[in-house]
């Protein structure tokens, strides 16, 4: 009932993009029309003349100041070029207020400052030699405080440090890549569900708070890449990926969460969480690639461990179980492409999934089911109106072989909807975002905003928000931790 | 090809013009502006660009690229990267304009925060380049047959060289959609068939952008502004302006075909 309530909405969505498209083609090729405009004059008003004078005596001024610049720093210029020219980086410092009073189980139980944090990234990009380059990148970041005893303690404060981009690239000849080390393969189309897009595990553990570009997590990869006539191959193969990052224990989504609140039966006993090291740690990606006028298609196959860990076991020891999450091996034979016609760039992806398990309706009867899955993703970006682009992406799941005692429905959908406006020559960017997460009526919402005062000076605000209506719903536990965050950011 | 795409641009910015059907003063309008399109610019180019971006508080902000273009028989192709200032360094933009109006142009993004090159939808050109008061259909060129042109003077006086004044207003609705601009007037040296100033009047806002092109040499054989200024009033009163400078530009070098390549976004130069 409800799924059929969704797919109708699904397809109506689709049916008026594909009005609004048409409509746009059509409009595009329409030749008759009046310039007719009183503005036509303004052009040849002499008071422009006046106005570029001044203009131009100002231009000369800041060009002259320029080449002073340029000058008195050339011998400096080229020291930097020769060092620290690779270098670059960025200072965050960020500030998260959560604005309501989530339950006890959680260490904050009032609204007021979820965290404080100042994030230090530093990159470095160089040549070793002729046909080689390197890069190594990673960040510091120090917590002022957490929550603790029912209060945010200052004295709480950590330091972390961590290593991302740290790669070798070789090149052999002008078409053949090669780069090998801890590295981001962005792949796929879509940006918000990541469906061929699988390389690298995300961070999951502040859904909806990080930028898209935190939530891709380095992997160790050895990555070639080279030419069969008209196509792209990419070979990737990686070793101890990881899963998906999930949130610290008593935070804001702690993912034992939904099992302190008995949605497990562990027997009543307290438990603690085990996570299992894949049997096969090596994972293998395959990405053939065609790109023609007006758009580029993708063909995928992967063998790997599938990001997001399942849950494989739960051992009980006296008065304390113990969860034992792992990952599955799975396979996946995808396509994934975009169009671009007129304002609209259309993106999809599909792909055959076999081999991942899914847990049945008495959860303690483990392991789950393994079932071949077909998902579906489709979405759009619309640049028509002015300095505003629309967003959506839509996917559906069918399992294969379906069986009525799985937790998970036969078929499930997921949208997501964003609007993104930019103006004053880049220099302020609104951001607006829903997500219904896929098969559930949880929803994050968020509004963010951007203003750059100065260059390499950006100051961030937004606001996001957490709803779920079952029970049974993923974020059905954290739907008390909306929070605002502000931040500033000065890159170099 | 995007020095040969900047200037083309701007040379194409030169080429929004004129047309009195007809013979008017000697040369008609479509004949100047088919000499201006015509214009040898180079078969390739490798050039480093300053960009100043400056508001009417007078804040300014600064941008380098680097860009490499070249010609080919169905398709102009240019890539350019960012190299600072430290929010923008390592952004790169590709765009393949092809000669075949059937042809909608390819162009591609490449922002290193998110290491992932994307796809843009094409037809509306008429979007602020990187913040700049240029449009990617500046940068990318406009095509002679979108306009109509008109010659409104025979002679008019610009840094002290002789030009021939010319109105350009686009064929259609879609060439209007797709430049974002309704009218403009350049001005075309006669020497050189190099257009050294233009007015245009946009859609968005209606908002009147004055062109400028200045410091012209020859390089390489090539006609070539070493400044290239943009600037966007509404009401007569400054909004906003950008400038480019040419810092370095070697024409007909070797450009190697496997640099247009998304992958070369992707890993840098």
């Amino acid at each position: 009932m409800d799924f059929n309530y969704v797919l109708k909405i699904f397809i109506k969505f689709f049916f008026v993009t594909f009005v609004i498209f048409c409509a746009s083609i059509s409009y595009s090729q329409d030749d008759d029309f009046n310039l007719e405009s009183d503005d036509f004059d303004l052009l040849e008003d002499s008071s422009f003349d006046q106005l570029e004078l001044e203009l131009e005596k100002n231009d000369n001024l800041i060009l002259a100041d320029e080449n002073d610049v340029s000058d008195l720093k050339k011998s400096d210029e080229v020291l930097l070029s020769k060092s620290l020219d690779g270098l670059s980086g960025a200072i965050i410092q960020n500030f998260v207020y959560g604005l309501q009073n989530p339950p006890d189980i959680f260490n904050r139980n009032n609204k007021g400052i979820e965290r404080v944090e100042t994030i230090l990234n530093l990159d470095f990009k160089g040549e070793l030699a002729p046909q080689f380059n390197f890069k190594i990148g990673g960040n510091f970041r120090y917590d002022w405080g957490k929550w603790k005893n029912n209060k945010f303690q200052t004295n709480e404060d950590s330091t972390k440090f961590n290593i991302k981009d740290f790669y070798l690239d070789y090149y052999p000849s002008s078409q053949i890549w090669l780069r090998i080390g801890n590295q981001i393969i962005a792949r796929g189309q879509l940006d918000n569900l990541s469906i061929t897009d699988t390389i690298n595990p995300r961070d999951l553990s502040i859904p909806g708070q990080g930028e898209l570009s935190e939530i891709r997590q380095q992997v160790p990869a050895i990555l070639l890449n080279f030419p069969i006539s008209d196509l792209k191959v990419e070979l990737v193969v990686t070793s101890r990926a990881g899963g998906n990052l999930m949130g610290e224990k008593g935070g804001s989504f702690d993912p034992t969460i939904p099992f302190s609140q008995n949605l497990v039966n562990t027997g009543g006993n307290p438990f603690t969480i085990n996570y299992l090291n894949p049997s096969n740690e090596i994972e293998f990606f395959t990405n053939i690639n065609y790109s023609f006028n007006g758009g580029d298609i993708s063909l995928v196959f992967s063998d790997e461990n599938q990001n997001q860990r399942s849950l494989k076991n739960i051992k009980s020891k006296s008065l304390l179980s113990q969860l034992d999450f792992g990952f599955d091996r799975i396979q996946i034979l995808g396509i994934s492409g975009n169009l671009a016609r007129g304002d609209f760039l259309l993106k999809y992806e599909g792909a055959n999934i076999s081999g991942a398990s899914f847990l049945k309706a008495n959860l303690v009867d483990l392991p789950g089911l393994k079932k071949n899955q077909n998902v579906l993703g489709l979405g759009f970006d619309y640049s028509g109106i002015n300095n505003l682009t629309i967003g959506y992406e839509g996917n559906l799941r069918i399992i294969d072989n379906y069986s009525n005692d799985l937790t998970i429905a036969k078929q499930t959908l997921g949208h997501s909807v964003q609007f993104r406006w930019t103006g004053l020559n880049d220099l302020l960017s609104i951001n607006a975002n829903l997500s219904r997460l896929t098969g559930e009526k949880s929803i994050i919402g968020s509004l963010a905003t951007s203003y750059k005062p100065r260059d390499g000076l950006t100051i961030n605000a937004r606001y996001v928000q957490y709803d779920a209506v079952e029970i049974t719903d993923t974020l059905y536990p954290y739907q008390k931790q909306d929070v605002i965050i502000l931040s500033t950011e000065y890159s170099f | 090809m995007i020095t040969t795409k900047l200037l083309k641009l701007f040379t194409s910015v030169l080429l929004l013009i004129f047309s009195f059907s007809g013979v008017l003063y000697g040369s008609s309008a479509l004949e100047i502006m088919t000499k201006v399109d015509a214009r040898y610019t180079g078969d390739s180019a490798i050039s480093d660009w300053r960009m100043i971006l400056i508001d009417k508080k007078d804040r300014k902000r600064i941008r380098e690229i680097e860009i490499f273009s070249k010609e080919y028989n169905d398709v102009d192709k240019s890539i350019s990267f960012f190299k600072s200032p430290g929010d923008v360094k390592g952004t790169s933009y590709m765009s393949f304009n092809w000669e075949s109006t059937s042809k909608e142009d390819d162009s591609w993004l490449y922002l290193p925060a998110l290491q992932k090159v994307n796809r843009i939808a094409s037809a509306d050109r008429s979007g602020s380049f990187m913040g700049s008061d240029f449009t990617y259909s500046d940068i990318d060129g406009f095509e002679l047959e979108d306009f109509n042109y008109k010659l409104v003077k025979d002679s008019d006086v610009v840094d002290g060289k002789d030009c021939w004044v010319i109105e350009s207003t686009p064929k259609n609705k879609k060439v209007i959609a797709k430049t974002g601009y309704l009218r403009s007037i350049q001005w075309v040296r006669k020497d050189i068939y190099f257009v050294v100033k233009n007015r245009i009047l946009v859609k968005k806002g209606k908002k009147v952008k004055l062109f400028a092109a200045k410091d012209i040499q020859k390089i390489d054989g090539v006609w070539t502004a070493k400044t290239l200024q943009m600037i966007t009033t509404k009401n007569k009163k400054l909004v906003h302006k950008s400038i480019f400078q040419l810092k370095s530009v070697k024409y007909n070098s070797n450009v190697e075909d496997s640099i247009f390549e998304t992958e070369v976004m992707q890993r840098g130069l």
